[in-house]
């Protein structure tokens, strides 16, 4: 005689019980149905990116990426910031050698780069307007930040407007025969209001985030600015240039998931779930980010964030970067 | 004093670009006058379930005036419930709507603001009393629905330097989407309403090249007109004949009661054609 | 130079934490309290286990992102080490207050927010695990935790240990490792422009400065004087030998 069975469709499965839900998933019971995430990829497999850019008229650049049910819109906005508006500003002596550090400090301690990312739209059910930005929100924008200014993608040079003007009168040589440059001022510099807005979450932020800011950097176009005298302001003309971004660093992240929902770590198996989405997010404590840069030829990697567990080792992390090697040819291909 | 839980700007004040043709009226481009027929709305796009995890999602476009293919108002608009309510709050024998509209930072000619301003909150309460007609509310006791709408683009050409009259019209424009696309994400989620509610824009423009009669126009872009002297936003419920929210704005002589029936009519109008763009995508997500 | 002297902790300097510590190296003091179990609030209950609560306080001004963000890295690792499961429904709140950095939070009169101060992760780490020690919460195991920056000078690359900010400005990468007791890997955070061979030497001397026990402290010192440079200390030696000065102290009326 059968015993009378309780069966659920698998979304109210998966809501009563995620663990056991992906586990069964991930390591099946029969031959005939395939080991597999419960959301029918491979554990290594990431979801493929679609990247679509320009489509904003208000914004300078703007990028919308969509990675399975995760949509975000990036939105670049550049906007004049005078010198004089600047507290202790300091202008570079001319003795004073400009170096890669120099620039970088520059970009940072005048705030050229303001990335903000905004979860607060209702874009999953824990994330409803009217609240201050969540931990994961304020933790999200300070990595973009970070990675930003870490892997000066943006030259502080690019954001430099300058005043021109000819030396007039003084036609006679001078000692260091410098008269027939044009002299230059440093006026002011573009700041560029970095704008993320999820518009449907699921899972893996960061990888979208990110990926957003490339994607809307490398379609930002500047216009053409200069002082006008008359003014005293920085008019800018309706031409405009694309601002030069160096590199193309990739991020990809993966979440570790354990055989054993409440077991001690170190017990029993476990599954590299790469670009895992919200409920295995949930699911998983340990995370690992690396991000890479292949486009010189040689992979570079620009950082590694690993927390949450003692699952990923030395040699896991190794074998990581070629996983994020390979996620970079696909999301490079995307990007073009 | 500055936000610490987001990444603050510098702290001198930036200037939006200014552009050195601005003010040299000469230069501006002049948007070309309104080619579609007066009755005519925009092309509009509309697709529900773009956040799959929500209740209820919808995403709306439309096509920016004069310039085919490329869009202007797009919004996009979540629906989170119906679920019961914190257990701090009083009973309520309906269900409690709460409406949130935000403008994206990047969506307006002026970048936005993080906090909610004035104008946002006042789209946020047209769109409540819109939608409180439709939704059969007291079908859920207890309970509260959150209907959140992004805008991720707003209705401003970046173009028109002109600065005629106010926001006013294209907080109306917006408006209208608001209601159409929140209808729809309302449908998605199964929120039991007694209709369908579209929102509708009709205006009473003056062009100069009319020799300055004024005329009812719907889904008016301001642009595209030398002045806009009033105009409505309506929501309308078609198989009801009813009109849950009407906005009015606008200057008009107080005996004319006719052309003040007129424009809402046209507002009606408006709505019913928003109303087709509704039902279909509708019905396409159900056949 | 404050980067080679050696680390410094006093332990339950709070009267009223349950457990507290005041730990200094390169330039960074921390004092942390450490209070739990205790009740958790209704929205951080959880059936099975205890919440970790970490606060972080800078030297100067109220937190931002960047505080929330340490919070996060450090929770996560925190509660890998802590024994949550002993205690359900409860919350272990942990506050750490920097005292003192090396460098001054303040640029062009105004608090530098959001950039992610690396350097500062391990004194946090540190600081943490020996409030917890104090505050007896059972641990699976305790951590250590150290800095390399890989500095680039005349061409050839260089790993320091424990950098000075100048150091990490001009890095080519900075990398912050966190080892467990039983050596394993618990937290990396990296940034900056680097290879998995640059990556792989800094685990290299980053375990060497986390993991050297007591018994092959000798051996040790030999790699160390081979290498001729400063490696940095033994932090797992210093975390013993600071607990053993406590109990010493605590058991001196028997």
């Amino acid at each position: 005689m059968a015993q009378p069975t309780l069966t659920f469709p698998r979304p109210v499965f998966a809501k009563l019980s995620p663990h056991p839900f992906l586990l069964r998933s991930l390591c099946p019971q029969s031959e005939s149905d395939p080991a597999g995430r419960t959301n029918g990829r491979a554990p290594r497999e990431a979801r493929s990116i679609n990247i679509h850019t320009s489509s904003l008229s208000h914004a300078h650049g703007s990028a919308v990426i969509r990675t399975g049910d995760t949509t975000v819109i990036c939105g670049v906005r550049a906007e004049v910031l005078p010198v004089a508006s600047i507290p202790q500003f300091r202008p570079r002596a001319a003795f004073e050698e400009e170096t890669e550090t120099s620039k970088r400090a520059e970009l940072k301690n005048y705030d050229l780069l303001v990335p903000n990312i905004e979860l607060a739209t209702g874009c999953a059910p824990q994330f409803l307007p009217g609240v201050p930005p969540t931990a994961l929100a304020q933790t999200l924008s300070t990595r973009v930040y970070s990675l930003l200014h870490g892997s000066g993608m943006v030259d502080v040079e690019d954001l430099r407007i300058w005043k021109r003007q000819k030396k007039e009168g003084e036609m006679e040589v001078d000692e260091d025969g410098e008269e027939e440059r044009e002299e230059q001022e440093l006026v002011g510099y573009w700041v560029l209001y970095v704008d993320l807005l999820f518009v449907s979450f699921d899972g893996n932020p960061f990888d979208a985030a990110w990926t957003a800011v490339v994607a809307a950097l490398k379609d930002t176009k500047l216009p053409v600015a200069r002082w006008d005298t008359e003014r005293e302001a920085v008019v800018c003309s309706r031409e405009s240039r694309p601002l030069k971004v160096r590199g193309l660093p990739v991020a990809c992240s993966a979440a570790v998931f354990l055989e054993k929902e409440y077991g001690e770590p170190g017990e029993g198996r476990h599954w590299i779930l790469l670009d895992p989405d919200r409920l295995e997010e949930t699911l998983c404590r340990e995370v690992i980010t690396m991000v890479v840069d292949c486009s010189s030829g040689e992979t570079r990697i620009r950082a590694i964030e690993k927390q949450g567990g003692t699952v990923v080792g030395r040699e896991l992390l190794r074998g990581f970067a070629g996983v994020a090697e390979q996620r970079w040819k696909e999301v490079s291909k995307a990007m073009q | 004093m500055a936000d610490r839980r987001r990444i603050n700007g510098p702290p001198g004040a930036t200037i939006p670009p200014i552009y050195e043709d601005a003010s040299d009226k000469s230069v501006v481009t002049r948007q070309p006058p309104r080619s579609r027929p007066a009755n005519a709305i925009r092309q509009t796009y509309l697709k529900t379930g773009v956040t799959p995890s929500a209740s209820g999602s919808a995403y709306l476009e439309v096509e920016m005036a004069g310039k085919p293919g490329v869009s202007g108002l797009k919004l996009s608009c979540t629906v989170h419930g119906p679920r019961s309510l914190p257990r701090s709050s009083l009973f309520s024998p309906h269900i409690i709507l709460s409406t949130h509209v935000k403008f994206a930072p990047f969506a307006t000619k002026q970048r936005r603001g993080y906090l909610r301003d004035p104008t946002e909150r006042d789209l946020g309460s047209h769109l409540e009393a819109a939608l409180r007609g439709a939704i059969i509310a007291d079908r859920w006791p207890k309970s509260g629905v959150d209907i959140i709408v992004s805008i991720i683009e707003g209705d401003q050409d970046r173009e028109t330097s002109r600065q005629q009259g106010d926001e006013a019209w294209d907080m109306m424009n917006t408006l209208s989407g608001c209601i159409t696309v929140a209808s729809a994400a309302l449908a998605d989620a199964g929120i039991d309403c007694v209709d369908t509610v579209a929102g509708g824009v009709a205006a009473l423009v003056r062009d100069d090249a009319d020799n300055g009669k004024p005329k009812i126009v719907i889904d008016p872009v301001p642009s595209e007109h030398d002045k806009i002297e009033a105009a409505c936003c309506v929501a309308y419920l078609p198989t009801r004949d009813e009109i849950t929210n009407l906005w009015f704005k606008g200057d008009m002589p107080d005996d004319d009661m006719a052309t003040y029936m007129e424009l809402v009519q046209q507002g009606i109008q408006a709505s019913k054609h928003a109303n087709r763009v509704l039902v279909q995508c509708i019905g396409e997500t159900v056949g | 130079m404050p980067a080679t002297r050696e680390p410094e902790a006093d332990l339950s300097v709070l009267p009223k934490a349950d457990g507290s510590a005041r730990y200094s190296y390169a330039g960074y003091t921390v004092t942390g309290s450490v209070n739990g179990p205790i009740e958790a609030q209704r929205r951080d209950e959880h059936a099975y286990e205890a919440h970790v609560d970490v606060i972080v306080r800078p030297a100067a001004g109220v937190g931002g992102t960047r505080e929330r963000h340490l919070e996060t890295t450090l929770q996560s690792s925190l509660t890998q080490l802590i024994l949550v499961k002993n205690f359900p429904r409860s919350l272990i709140q942990i506050v750490l207050q920097v005292e003192s950095a090396p460098e001054n939070d303040y640029v062009n009169t105004k608090l530098v927010q959001a950039s992610l101060n690396f350097a500062i992760i391990p004194a946090l780490l540190q600081t943490a695990v020996l409030a917890l020690l104090s505050a007896a919460v059972p641990m699976r195991a305790t951590a250590t935790s150290a800095i390399v920056a890989v500095v680039s000078q005349d061409g050839a690359s260089e790993l320091v240990a424990d950098p000075s900010p100048r150091e990490v400005e001009a890095a080519q990468s900075v990398h912050v490792l966190a080892f467990t007791s039983q050596d394993e890997l618990l937290l990396a955070e990296s940034e900056g422009d680097f290879t998995v061979k640059e990556w792989d030497d800094v685990y290299d001397t980053a375990k060497r400065i986390c993991c050297q026990s007591g018994a092959t402290k000798g051996e040790s010192i030999e790699m160390v004087l081979d290498e001729k440079g400063d490696n940095g200390p033994d932090m797992r030696q210093f975390l013993r030998s600071t607990l053993e000065t406590k109990v010493v102290a605590d058991l001196y009326w028997k």
